[in-house]
Formats: C-alpha cells, sequence, structure tokens
C-alpha cells in the first residue's frame, strides 16, 4: 500500500496540474487579500480571523472542481489506460490498491488547499509592503488563525468530496458521472442558500448545507468588529453538527466504495451483453437502386435544417443536459412558487414579479449549460470520431457552423420559453389568474432569449479560435470570471467594455418595462451585432478534415479575410461600433458617465472646495409655490418655484449659494432677471470623455444678492430649473420621472453646503486626504444644531402651494388640499394648497390612478379624509392601508395629540426603490412593499398595517415635531414612529402576532453593529439606521413593557406637547425625548432606561433546564434553573460583563399553543412575571395551574440576547 | 472514368513521411490497396476523401483536381474511414437518413427507401430503432459500411472495411460490393491479401509511404511463377536458413516452420517448386521494405 501510496504521490507531484490548482488558489486569494477585497468592514482586518475563514470556505465551493479533477482521474485512469487489467497479474491487494490511490490523491488535494493559506499569508504580507492597502487595515498574523479554519471548516469539505468523487467513480465507471456529482453538492448549498434567506428556517439550513458556509454564516453573523478580529469561529452548535454530520456522509462513501470496490468488477470491460446471431438473415437480393441526388443551393438549406435539427436532438438526449436543466426547472418551480417573503409574507405570483426571479438560480444553470454544450456542439464531431465520415460531405463550412450554432440557438429559445410555462403553472396552481402575456413573452424573447444568445455567441468564438475542448470551456469560463471580478472587486462598470452586459432593469406592474426599454434594445442590438461579427470572423479558422493545426488554420483564416463571409463580418463590426458609438454619446456625453473612482474623488474634491461655506450664514425660506409641468411621455419636467427668503441670523447676507445636482439646469430670478453667478467648483475632465470635454454643468451657484440682505430683511425669488431625461445612464437607472408613477422628491434648488454629500467612508476619506469623519452630525447641545431642522436646513416651517400640470390622463398630487382641477388641452392642471405650515419637505407625483377613499373620524368630531392612489390591478390589500390610517389617526390623536390635517393620502409608485416616504399628509409608497402581498395565513405580520402606521405616525414624529440637526435626533423621528406603529399593529392582532416582527427587529439589529464600518454609538447618540429602527423599536417596546402604556403616553404626549408645531428654536433633540421618558419612569428601573440608551447593553440569558411534577389534577410544581448574565459592549463590540445587583427578566411558563377565534396562533402562558435576578445561575421554583410545554427566562425576548434560541427549554416531567 | 495519383507526398509534422511520391492509375472497379501497418494507407485514402492535404502532387479524377476543388468531389464520394465514431444517442435509422441527405438524396421518400435497403443489406434493419451507441464494434462496422455507400457514390473509398466482420459478414460484405455499379472506382484498403484476390481487379502495394507493386493480381502471380519455394524446417534453423536465402514468409505447421523463399532457381536443400499465391507476391515486396517475419 505505501508503495501505491508513494507512486501517486510522486505521479502528481510530476504533474503540472497539481502546481498549476495549488498556484491558482493562491493567487487568487493573494490578490483578493492584498488588494483589500475582503468582506471585512473598516473596523474589521482582512486577516482577521473571521476573515480568513469566510474565505477560505468560499474557495472551497471551487475545491468542487478541482477535487472533481483530483480524486476522480486516479482510478479512472486505470480503466481509461485499461492499466486495470495488469493489476490482476501484480502481486498487489485490493486494500493497497484501494488505499493507496485514494490517500495519495487525498493529500495531493491537501496540498492544494494549502495554496489558499499561503496566498493570503503572502497577500497580507505584500497588501501591507507595497501599500497597496493601508498597512493599519492588516491585524497581526497567527498561524492558528489559518490553521483553526483549515482543519475544521475546509478539511471536513475535502474529505466530503473527495469520498464522495471517489464513490461517484468506483459505482458507476463514468468520468462523466464526477460532473454530476459537483453538479449536485452545487444544488445542495444552493437549496441551502435558497432556505437560509428565511428566518425560520435557521436551524436545518445550518445542519444541511454541505459546504457548511451557511452554518459557519449563522455562527458569526451577529460578531462585532472587535470580535471578528478577535476570535477564531466558534465550532459547536449547528457548526459543529454539520461538520460531523459531512465527515460522517463522507465515511459512509468511503467504506461503502471500499466495500463495492475489487479488480473483477471495476476493471472488467463494460461489454454489455451482446445480441447472439443477428438472425433473419433475409436474402437480399435486389439490386442498390439508383437514387437523384442533387448538391444546389436547396441542398445546402435543407442540410443546414436537417443537421440543426440532428444537433438539437443530441442535446436533447444528453442525459447530462436533461441532468443539469432538471435542476434548473426545479431552481425555477422554488423561485416562482415561494418568490420574495417579506417578515416571511408571500406575494401573489404577478408576471412581473415572476420574471425577476429567473436571475435568482435559473441563470446559473442556463450559464453552465450554454458554455458546456456550446462547446461540446461544436467538438461533437470530432469528439465521436462522426468528423472522420461528415467532413466528407459535399456541406459547405458555413453550413456546418451555422446548423451548430441554430442547434444551440434552438436550445437558447428552449431555456427561454421554459420560465413561460412554469411560470403559468404556478400561477395557476396557485389560484393566479391574471396572467401578463405581455410580460412573459417581452421578458423572454426579447431581453433573455438575446442574453442567452450573446453568452452562446462568446462561446462559440472562443472555441472556434481555441478548438480544443477542455481548453475552450476553461477560456470561456475565465473570460465570465475576468469580467466579474473586474466588475464586482475592481469597480469597473462600464457596460460597453463588458461583454454581453447591459443596463439593469426592473418590471413594474405600473409602468410595465418603461424606460428600461430603450437601454436594453440598443445593447441588445450592439452586443447582438458584435457576437455575430465574433462568430463569423473566427468561423474563418475553422478547417476541418484530419492532420489540422493552429497554423494550418491561421493560413485557412488569412486566406479567407476577403470572402464573403469576411466581408459579412466586417459589416457587423461596424454596426456593432456604429450603435456603440451612440451608446457611446449618450453615457459619457449626455448622461455624464463617471467611473467609481471619480465620482469619489468629486466627492472629496467638492468637500475640499467649498467646506468653507458650511456654517456661512444664509437666508431661510418662508413660503414656496410650486408650479410644475411633468411630461411623463417625455420624462421631463419644468418647474418654477416662487420663494420667500428671510434673514433669520443676526449678520447681514450678501450672497446665496444654490445647489441641484439633478437638475438639467436651474436660475435663480430675482424681478424677472436672471441672477448673475460663480461657479466655485473645479473638477478633473471624466476620463472616458475622450472625444472633447463636455460642457460644465454648474449645479453649484454662488450668486450675488441684488441687496444685502440685513437682519430680518425678506427678498422674494424664483427658481427655474428642469428635469429632463434624454437617452439612458450606464446603469440605465432613473426613477424619478417615468411614463407612469413618477414621483419627484426636490423640484427647486437647495440653499448652501451639504455636509451630506461628503465621503463618509474614513478609509476613502483617508485616501483623498480628508480627516477622518466619526459622526455626521454634532453633539446633542450644539448651538448651530439645536437651531437647526434635521430633513432641511433650508427653512423651520414654511407656507406652500403647488400648481402642478401632468397628462390627460393622469393624477397629479402635492402636499395640501386639492382646490382646483382642470383640463387645458391634452393637459390636466392641480392646484393645491396647504393651509398651515409644514416643514420643507414636499413631492409631486403623477400616476394614471384609481383611488379608493374612506374616511376618519378625530375626537372633536371632525372627518379626516383617506384617499388611495393605486393601480387599478392592485386592489388586494387596499383594506390594509386604509384601517393602518383610520385607526391610526383615531388612536394617535388620542394619546398622542390631535393629528393636524384633514386628509390623509397613500400613493402607490413603481417598485424602481422600496421605501415609503411621509411627507406632510401624502405618502408615497413602493409598489414592491405588500400592495401583492398574499397574506392568507393567518400569522403572517401585516407588515402593510404596520409601515403605513409608521408613516402615518411620521405625521406627528417628523411633522409636529421636527427633530433638530444634532447626533441621535433622527431616533425622535424614526424610533417613535416605529414603536407607535408597532403599539398599534399590537392592538390590531394582539401580543404573539408581533414576535416575528420583534424577531426580525432584534436580528436586524445584532446585524447591523456586526457591519458597522466605524463605530456603534450609545442609542442616545444614534446614527445608523439599524439603531433609530431596529434598536430604536425594541428598547421603547421594552420600556412600556416595564413601566406600562400610561407612563410611556405619559411621556411621549409631554415630549408631544413641548415641541409640537415649534416654529421657533430650539428644534427637539435625543435628551428632550429621555428627559421625558426620564421623569416617568420610577427610580428601580431606570437602571434599564439607561442601560439602554445611554450604554450599549446585551444580555446573555440562557435556561438550563425545566423539571415539573404533576402535583394534583391541572397543578403542576416546575422547578426551572436559568442563567442571567448582562453585558456591556464598547464602540467597537467589546464586552465585559457588567456588576450589578439584580435585574429584573421575565420567568414564563408555557401551556402548548392554540389557535383563537381569527385562527391565529395564541401562546398560553400560565406564569410570566419579572423575577429580579443577579448574574449566575437561579433555580426558580413555581406552582402552576395547567400542563407547561416550555418554560424559561425572557421568553419573549424583550431583552437585547444574541442567543435568543436557548432562552427556553422543553419542560421534563419527573414522577 | 479513372482516378490518377501524380507524385503525391506527404510528411506530417511530427517528421514521418507518409506518402513518398506516390503515383497510381486507378480505373473502374476494384482496386486493392494492400500494405502492412503504417504503410501511409490511410494517410493516401484519407487525401484523396478530401480530409487532408498532401504536400505536392496531384490527384485527378478525370479532369476534376481532388485537391483544389474537393467540394466537388465530396459529392460522388462514399467513404468509410477506418476509424469512426456515430452520435451515440440517434438511432441507426434516423443517422442514415440524415447522412443520405447529407450525399444529397432530398427526396424524402426515395431516401426512406433507400435507408432501409442499405440496412437490410447490412442486415442491421432489424437494429433499426436502436441508439447507436449500444451497437457492437461489428454492428458499428456494418453501418459504416451502408453510409459509405448511401447517395450515388461512384467514388468509394473503404479503409479496412472488413476488420472486425465474422466471416459471414464478410462474404455479405464481398457481395454487397459486387453488387455495386459499373461505372464505379472503388478503393479498398486492407492487409487481408484474401480481400484482394476475391475481389479486386486491380491492386497495388505500398509500405513505407511507396508504391511497390501496381497492376493485376494475375499480372503479380505472373512475375513470381517460376520463383517460389517451400520447405519445412526446425525453428532453430531459421537464423541460417535467412542468412542464405530470401525468406519471405514462414508459418507454424505443426511446431515446424513452413518457410517460403523467393529465388531464381530451385535451391536445392530440400526446397519445392511450389505455386505462388497472392500472399507471395505481397510479402515478397514487402520484405524488400521490412522484415516480415516475426517469431
Amino acid at each position: 500500500m505505501l508503495n501505491i501510496f508513494i507512486f501517486e504521490l510522486r505521479y502528481r507531484f510530476s504533474r503540472p496540474a497539481t502546481y498549476m490548482y495549488f498556484g491558482i488558489l493562491l493567487l487568487v486569494s493573494l490578490l483578493l487579500f492584498a488588494s483589500g477585497s475582503t468582506p471585512a468592514t473598516e473596523k474589521v482586518f482582512h486577516n482577521a480571523p473571521i476573515t480568513i475563514a469566510n474565505l477560505m470556505l468560499v474557495v472551497s465551493i471551487f475545491g468542487i472542481l478541482i477535487a472533481s479533477a483530483v480524486m476522480g482521474v486516479p482510478m479512472y485512469r486505470d480503466i481509461e489506460h485499461k492499466t486495470g487489467t495488469f493489476l490482476f497479474s501484480l502481486p498487489i491487494t485490493k486494500s493497497a490498491y484501494f488505499m493507496g490511490r485514494f490517500w495519495g490523491s487525498f493529500v495531493t488535494l491537501l496540498f492544494i488547499s494549502l495554496g489558499v493559506v499561503v496566498g493570503i499569508y503572502l497577500g497580507t504580507i505584500i497588501g501591507a509592503a507595497t501599500g497597496w492597502t493601508p498597512a493599519e487595515r492588516y491585524g497581526p498574523n497567527l498561524f492558528m488563525n489559518y490553521f483553526h479554519p483549515w482543519y475544521t471548516l475546509v478539511l471536513p469539505n475535502l474529505w466530503f468530496f473527495s469520498t464522495l468523487f471517489f464513490a461517484l467513480i468506483i459505482f458507476t465507471k463514468n468520468i462523466k458521472a464526477i460532473y454530476s456529482g459537483g453538479i449536485i453538492v452545487f444544488i445542495l448549498y444552493l437549496i441551502t442558500n435558497f432556505w437560509a434567506s428565511d428566518l425560520e428556517n435557521k436551524e436545518l439550513v445550518q445542519i444541511l448545507d454541505p459546504l457548511g458556509l451557511n452554518s459557519f454564516s449563522f455562527q458569526v453573523e451577529y460578531l462585532t468588529p472587535f470580535e471578528q478580529n478577535s476570535y477564531r469561529v466558534d465550532v459547536s452548535g449547528n457548526l459543529l453538527i454539520n461538520r460531523i454530520l459531512w465527515v460522517l456522509v463522507g465515511l459512509l462513501l468511503f467504506i461503502a466504495s471500499y466495500m463495492r470496490f475489487s479488480f473483477k468488477y471495476f476493471f472488467q470491460a463494460t461489454s454489455k451483453k451482446q445480441k447472439v446471431a443477428e438472425s433473419d438473415d433475409k436474402s437480399v437480393k435486389s439490386l442498390l437502386k439508383k437514387v437523384t441526388t442533387s448538391f444546389t443551393n436547396v441542398y445546402q438549406r435543407q442540410s443546414l435544417i436537417t443537421l440543426s435539427k440532428l444537433e438539437i436532438k443530441n442535446v436533447l438526449k444528453d442525459s447530462y443536459f436533461r441532468a443539469i436543466l432538471l435542476g434548473g426547472v426545479v431552481f425555477l418551480v422554488i423561485d416562482f412558487w415561494i418568490g420574495n417573503t417579506i417578515y416571511s409574507v408571500p406575494n401573489h405570483p404577478s408576471t412581473s414579479f415572476l420574471m425577476q426571479f429567473k436571475g435568482f438560480d435559473y441563470i446559473i444553470f442556463v450559464f453552465i449549460i450554454l458554455v458546456f454544450f456550446g462547446g461540446e456542439t461544436l467538438h461533437r464531431d470530432k469528439g465521436t470520431g462522426y468528423s472522420s465520415i461528415s467532413d466528407t460531405f459535399p456541406i459547405k463550412d458555413s453550413v456546418l457552423i451555422a446548423s451548430k450554432f441554430f442547434g444551440m440557438a434552438a436550445i437558447c429559445f428552449l431555456l427561454a420559453t421554459l420560465p413561460i410555462v412554469v411560470g403559468l403553472v404556478v400561477q395557476t396552481l396557485q389560484g393566479y389568474y391574471n396572467y401578463d402575456i405581455g410580460v412573459y413573452l417581452v421578458d423572454s424573447y426579447l431581453i433573455s432569449f438575446p442574453d442567452y444568445l450573446q453568452m452562446l455567441m462568446l462561446v462559440f468564438a472562443v472555441h472556434l479560435i481555441v478548438n480544443n475542448k477542455f481548453a475552450g470551456h476553461a477560456v470561456s469560463i475565465g473570460l465570465w470570471l475576468v469580467m466579474i471580478v473586474l466588475r464586482d472587486f475592481a469597480d469597473y462598470n462600464f457596460n460597453l467594455f463588458f461583454f454581453s452586459y447591459k443596463p439593469n432593469f426592473i418590471w413594474s406592474d405600473m409602468n410595465g418595462l418603461g424606460h428600461f426599454g430603450a437601454p436594453l434594445l440598443w445593447f441588445n442590438l450592439y452586443w447582438t451585432a458584435f457576437g455575430v461579427f465574433l462568430i463569423l470572423f473566427f468561423s474563418l479558422f475553422f478547417a476541418r478534415g484530419s492532420d489540422i493545426n493552429f497554423r494550418k488554420r491561421l493560413s485557412k483564416g488569412k486566406s479567407r479575410l476577403k470572402s464573403s463571409t469576411a466581408l459579412v463580418s466586417y459589416a457587423l463590426l461596424f454596426m456593432a461600433l456604429g450603435i456603440g458609438a451612440y451608446i457611446f454619446n449618450t453615457v459619457v456625453y449626455t448622461n455624464g458617465y463617471m467611473t467609481v473612482n471619480e465620482s469619489e474623488k468629486r466627492q472629496s474634491d467638492y468637500e475640499k472646495q467649498l467646506k468653507q461655506y458650511e456654517f456661512l450664514a444664509q437666508p431661510k425660506v418662508i413660503s414656496v409655490n410650486v408650479n410644475a409641468e411633468i411630461f411623463p411621455k417625455k420624462r421631463d419636467t419644468y418647474s418654477v418655484v416662487k420663494v420667500q427668503l428671510v434673514n433669520k441670523t443676526d449678520e447681514a447676507i450678501d450672497s446665496l449659494h444654490l445647489n441641484f445636482a439633478e437638475a438639467s439646469y436651474f436660475h435663480a430670478i430675482y424681478n424677472k432677471d436672471t441672477l448673475a453667478y460663480r461657479y466655485p467648483l473645479t473638477y478633473e475632465k471624466p476620463k472616458f470623455q475622450i472625444f472633447g470635454k463636455k460642457d460644465v454643468k454648474p449645479w453649484y451657484k454662488i450668486y450675488a444678492l441684488p441687496s444685502t440682505m440685513q437682519p430680518g430683511d425678506t427678498l422674494e425669488l424664483e427658481f427655474h430649473s428642469a428635469l429632463i431625461n434624454e437617452g439612458f445612464s450606464n446603469s440605465g437607472y432613473s426613477r424619478e420621472i417615468v411614463f407612469n408613477g413618477t414621483f419627484i422628491g426636490q423640484s427647486m434648488p437647495s440653499i448652501g453646503y451639504n455636509s451630506g454629500s461628503e465621503l463618509t467612508s474614513d478609509e476613502k476619506r483617508k485616501k483623498y486626504e480628508l480627516p477622518e469623519k466619526p459622526d455626521d452630525l454634532p453633539p446633542h447641545d450644539d448651538p448651530y444644531g439645536v437651531r437647526t431642522m434635521l430633513f432641511n436646513d433650508d427653512a423651520d416651517l414654511v407656507t406652500f402651494e403647488a400648481t402642478i400640470g401632468t397628462s390627460s390622463d393622469q393624477i397629479a398630487v402635492a402636499p395640501g388640499y386639492l382646490q382646483k382641477e382642470w383640463t387645458e388641452g391634452d393637459r390636466r392642471y392641480f392646484h393645491y394648497v396647504q393651509d398651515s405650515k409644514i416643514d420643507l419637505f414636499y413631492n409631486l407625483v403623477s400616476a394614471d390612478y384609481t383611488v379608493s377613499s374612506d374616511k376618519a373620524k378625530l375626537p372633536d368630531g371632525s372627518d379626516v379624509n383617506i384617499d388611495i392612489f393605486h393601480l387599478a390591478s392592485h386592489d388586494f390589500n387596499i383594506d390594509r392601508f386604509t384601517s393602518a390610517f383610520k385607526d391610526g389617526i383615531e388612536y394617535f390623536s388620542e394619546v398622542y395629540g390631535p393629528y393636524q390635517f384633514r386628509q390623509m393620502r397613500l400613493l402607490e409608485f413603481p417598485r424602481y426603490a422600496n421605501f415609503a416616504q411621509s411627507f406632510p399628509n401624502t405618502v408615497p409608497y413602493s409598489e414592491g412593499f405588500g400592495w401583492i402581498a398574499d397574506f392568507s395565513d393567518p400569522d403572517d405580520f401585516d407588515y402593510i398595517y404596520f409601515v403605513t402606521a409608521h408613516e402615518l405616525a411620521h405625521q406627528w414624529w417628523g411633522h409636529q415635531v421636527v427633530p433638530n440637526s444634532t447626533r441621535g435626533a433622527n431616533l425622535i423621528s424614526e424610533s417613535l414612529a416605529e414603536y407607535t406603529a408597532l403599539v398599534l399593529s399590537e392592538r390590531k392582532y394582539g401580543k404573539a402576532n408581533m414576535k416575528t416582527f420583534l424577531e426580525e427587529e432584534l436580528n436586524g439589529y445584532l446585524r447591523g453593529r456586526a457591519f458597522e464600518s466605524k463605530k456603534e454609538n450609545v442609542f442616545i447618540d444614534c446614527n445608523r439606521s439599524y439603531q433609530w429602527y431596529r434598536k430604536g423599536s425594541l428598547i421603547l417596546y421594552g420600556l412600556r413593557d416595564f413601566i406600562g402604556d400610561s407612563l410611556m403616553n405619559k411621556a411621549i404626549r409631554g415630549f408631544r406637547d413641548e415641541f409640537a408645531h415649534k416654529e421657533t428654536p430650539p428644534f427637539a433633540g435625543s435628551h428632550d425625548l429621555y428627559r421625558h421618558f426620564e421623569t416617568v419612569t420610577p427610580d428601580s428601573l431606570k437602571y434599564y432606561l439607561e442601560d439602554t440608551w445611554k450604554k450599549i447593553t446585551l444580555y446573555e440569558n440562557k435556561a438550563e433546564n425545566a423539571m415539573a411534577r404533576k402535583i394534583e389534577e391541572g397543578v403542576y410544581e416546575i422547578t426551572i434553573k436559568v442563567n442571567s448574565q448582562k453585558l456591556y459592549a464598547d464602540s467597537t463590540g467589546q464586552e465585559t460583563p457588567a456588576i450589578y445587583q439584580g435585574d429584573y427578566v421575565d420567568i414564563g411558563v408555557f401551556a402548548a399553543e392554540d389557535k383563537d377565534e381569527n385562527g391565529r396562533k395564541r401562546t398560553n402562558p400560565l406564569y410570566l412575571e419579572k423575577h429580579k435576578l443577579a448574574p449566575g445561575e437561579h433555580t426558580i421554583t413555581l406552582k402552576v395551574q395547567g400542563e407547561p410545554v416550555k418554560a424559561g427566562i425572557d421568553p419573549l425576548n424583550k431583552l437585547i440576547d444574541r442567543k435568543k434560541d436557548d432562552n427556553t427549554v422543553s419542560v421534563e416531567f419527573e414522577e | 472514368m479513372q482516378l490518377s495519383i501524380q507524385n503525391l507526398s506527404k510528411t506530417y509534422s511530427n517528421g514521418v513521411k507518409a506518402l513518398n511520391n506516390v503515383s497510381l492509375t486507378i480505373p473502374k472497379g476494384m482496386f486493392g490497396l494492400l500494405g502492412p501497418n503504417g504503410a501511409g494507407k490511410s494517410t493516401l485514402m484519407r487525401t484523396i476523401a478530401t480530409l487532408q492535404d498532401a504536400d505536392s502532387g496531384s490527384i485527378m479524377l478525370d479532369d476534376l483536381n481532388v485537391l483544389e476543388n474537393p467540394q466537388a468531389i465530396r459529392e460522388r464520394l462514399g467513404y468509410l474511414p477506418q476509424d469512426f465514431g456515430l452520435y451515440p444517442k440517434i438511432s441507426a435509422e434516423v443517422m442514415l437518413d440524415h447522412i443520405a441527405q447529407m450525399k444529397g438524396v432530398g427526396n424524402r421518400s426515395e431516401r426512406k427507401e433507400l435507408v432501409s435497403n442499405l440496412l437490410e443489406k447490412v442486415n442491421l434493419y432489424t437494429h433499426r430503432k436502436k441508439a447507436l451507441g449500444t451497437y457492437s464494434g461489428g454492428m458499428r462496422q456494418r453501418f459504416g459500411i451502408a453510409q459509405a455507400l448511401a447517395g450515388n457514390p461512384n467514388l468509394i473509398i473503404v479503409d479496412e472495411p472488413t476488420a472486425g466482420l465474422d466471416p459471414t459478414e464478410r462474404n455479405r460484405f464481398y457481395n454487397l460490393l459486387s453488387e455495386i455499379g459499373e461505372n464505379t472506382i472503388i478503393i479498398l484498403s486492407t492487409h487481408i491479401v484474401e480481400d484482394v484476390s476475391t475481389l479486386c481487379s486491380n491492386m497495388a502495394i505500398i509500405c513505407n509511404g511507396e508504391v511497390l507493386m501496381d497492376g493485376t493480381p494475375s499480372d503479380g502471380l505472373n512475375l513470381l511463377k517460376q520463383n517460389i519455394f517451400a520447405k519445412i524446417i526446425r525453428k532453430d534453423e531459421l537464423e541460417s536458413y535467412k542468412e542464405n536465402y530470401k525468406v519471405i514468409s514462414t508459418k507454424l505447421k505443426e511446431g515446424n516452420l513452413a518457410l517460403r523463399v523467393e529465388a531464381d532457381t530451385i535451391p536445392g536443400e530440400g526446397f519445392e517448386h511450389v505455386e505462388p499465391n497472392l500472399e507471395d507476391v505481397y510479402f515478397s515486396h514487402i520484405s524488400k521494405k521490412v522484415d516480415p517475419i516475426t517469431l
């Protein structure tokens, strides 16, 4: 055995392939780590133990490929070279042969895997030494940081792959089985990946993922930057079970193959029993008849058809094609069936949503099929040996190549058609009959089909020039890898240079394909012309017959450079160049394309050149009158905004700074005169403007005022501006003005320097020599911040009115009450007036709407009109929107203070962005967030109700009380809105229904802080969305649990009354709200308020066990053993155990869950009380009425706990 | 109609000289190309079949230059290569129908008839629905023969056609070839002398890329009429015989060797004069180039 083992090793180490694999792994990891392209956030070292482990695991996906080559080949080599038969005669035992081959190959594989380790190590050294990546981004290189993930994560994977591939070879004796094996592993991984996207499937996913990647992600997902830098991954729990499971599966495979293997079995010629004596010897007397033959053009055409058909047949009958296709279809069904869920709630299967899901997994299978079978098709005749017959047929070379292409093109067509079939079936089975055939046809045949064809064209071109099947596969995959790496890691994104890449597009039920159609069409023309050129041109180098080598093909090609095929290919190249020129012009010149680096550089220039004006005294707007003309079909808007400005400062002001980056142009007009301005910015010319520099668009203007404004002076100005869309941009994205569903957030210039446009990443700031920026906003007592409003520093409160014109089939909406509506020609006009003062935060919306109306009643008896503006067919959930408004207006008015408007409106806009935004009495709400949600399960979390309530709550938190511009002030707007919406939802759906939501919030908070790239602020200074949404709702909901509804409401009402509709500074900050909570919180609970607002606090609560004993019928005594510990974390996430007397923590005992009268899940607490628990272990004995099922500590996860699943245990019974 | 090959030479990139100034004139009828393995037969046939180019020389089919006008030759060609494969997933019937179409049989019903006719002739009719991947070696070879005859070829090139056929099938094949119309050139390469003696009106022997003999089989036999002598010897005597005589072949016979030598007059020492057969012609020629005697 040792001999064979050594022989195998020696053989392997004499093969260049071994070093090539090693080298590729080394190079890839070296480049990633040296260039700093790891997933580590800015406060995490690139070589942090977790980052290293993560990369090693990701690379093991490619390990599947390498393992299949290394492990599959050794045994097969003996079959293929027929050396097997000699082995009978040699004195080798079965076990020596088997073990020698296996372990020899396995050790080789382990050696290859070390390429990653060496690569990462060298990458960190080189990256730091060359300054490619700042040296401080690398931490200490500890041996164990590399070794530990290698043997705990990589080694089990390699073991599993190795045994799998070895077993496949032994059981099937067919090298092709290896491909399918690899694909199966990959599919398993994709499936677990798919399930992982839903929180509810956590457990199973972690155990079943054969790569352990999902299990790993779950294990490390909440680790803070400090922990990622300091600790190695904890291989325990599900990750440990996962690793053991797959090692055992591997062992099983290993043993099974060993049992199955014998020389006799393995090397026996695979001769199927041949039919004995081909019987019925019809004595054939007839002579061969003469037949008519013809070789005209009709013959060539006919041959093209039959050859193509035969090619289709060849592919369709291939069992590997069928297997891969089946995989693709399985994923189509799963993805179409479940789609995207939001809070675990699915959508109705709307066609435009389904088409988008093709891009999840199906596309991967399409890619595999096209790459492999594209090459397979071209090499089929050579590979099978049929070419020695077929090459003598009198068909033209062009017919031969064309037939191969058309055969595969038909396969592309099939691949493009399958999603239609699956989609229709899924829609029908789910009882959704609103089939959108137009969307199906356009998406499948005008978008996907050309895309697949282009992929195929490149594959063909590669194989025509490379002319070796395996090298061809490698080159085609390599080309795509290079493109993906350049785009994803190197920030290159100029679509025109990336074969078959096009601007992204999003289907919308409201707007169809909308403005994405044009760029898609142009890019498809461009890539198709280019692709056909590639095929035609490289087909010149095609040669048939035997004795063909590269030189021969080259000379053959040269001799054909003037053939008609060549001429057509040149024509197509020119066509591609012509279309490319048009695209280049519209992307680079008309739409001002800039590289990622250039945009960053400009951000830094902006800060360097204009930061001096940040606190310059500027007037504030006090009244706004908008006159806007929206042209939806042309996607243009022209605005004239009359404003009144006043100098609220105590300095004289003689210049006005205006900026409006999105506008095509803007002017300030005083008394009918356009004011003169200066453009203070100088930028470098964009690199892509190689055909001359485009005129600079001055977007920041410094105007000399007609006369100096003394303190208190007012000034009336008109701002003229236009938003004009011409052609398309590189990304193709643009969402504001669209054919149907316009939503414009800004139609007038903004005043002064805006620090929000500065670079935020400290690493990038350093690169451009800017100081670090730890916080965006000043401290809570900053005098400038306190007198400035958060959402718009151009004004305090203003009077507002708007007149909007749009096309005659659309309704235009702005904040305010509709005064008049009229038509002029083919234009429709709306005049809105807001009769009370609002903050300067308005929007313009226009679409072809259906309006559903209702009314809410205020406590004083007055009515509030509720209007839902929506797409006619999106009527599934209108009542959820309406009831949230109704319930909210009534309840919030009662407890927090009266609603300030006489109307509330919600408007659907296309799902080009997924958010809702609350303007005064006006809420645009994205199409993608619930309009077609399917709430058939009564336990679903009604996120429409919640989000609508949240936006409504902003009418109080944001509009009645406007936060100031200091650190943490945004929690007034977002945390209060989140909390009050949660309270409203709980009133409607009950406590138990909030569970999914609260779990998502906790998950969101813990993940948010794990990805923190600077420092985690305490809540009162919150500066991130994971803090003001996620943590905010958790800790306010928690506080309510401690102090009760009435004290909560008292505090919030008091806060609201102090600041509502306040027109003069100081405006509200986070400390003001805290003050009100502090007043109502009893001393015994102040620790909680401080822990949550002024510290970063986490709990490690855990239930060890719960033993119950039946005392009498229906009465049980239960003993629960729990552990509790509070921890404080610093801003990097480093935790220290807190020292404290005891905190209040829930102890709960639950009976079995059942359903309530609405069919919702109901939890049935037998006992739920707060206990004051000191740190450490506690044993608590209770008597309960009813049979206990579960028990534990903080069972409803009211406290922030990183391992919430261990808080409860199942109750055990003792006799 | 005749095929004339003039001064054809071919050297492969690995230095092997496969054809060395080959000139042959091949008339209508069956033409046998005899030669040991590696003689250059297949290279010659592939070159005629337009699968590869020669370095120099020409091939003319009447007025038609084969090397310059491959397309025209392909329209008249039927070719059975020595090594070939087929699409494993396609049935024999579909494949042959397809090939017939490739060979210009455009009419569907005519093609259908032709296909079943051919399959019957090669005794594959009962297996016509089976995928070619399931065929045994012999069946595949027979399919190869069928496809070479599809269409209206009047230049048929069959490279080692009888390889892998059992005696019955070989006979069937002989019959089939003999049925082929008058106005056709059939070139058949083989190293089995019997194939040539049974079928061919003309023949050539090539070895190491050179033509050693060219003519009718009887021409060959006549040349050796007086010159072949045979004797039975012990195996260990061979070396000395090889030194003294021009030994052209040996055969094992009951533990001893049946020796055949070529000489102008009877050598004595127990040699007897025998009537030459085609095998003697073959060995006589190639023994000038290679040592055919292996023990």
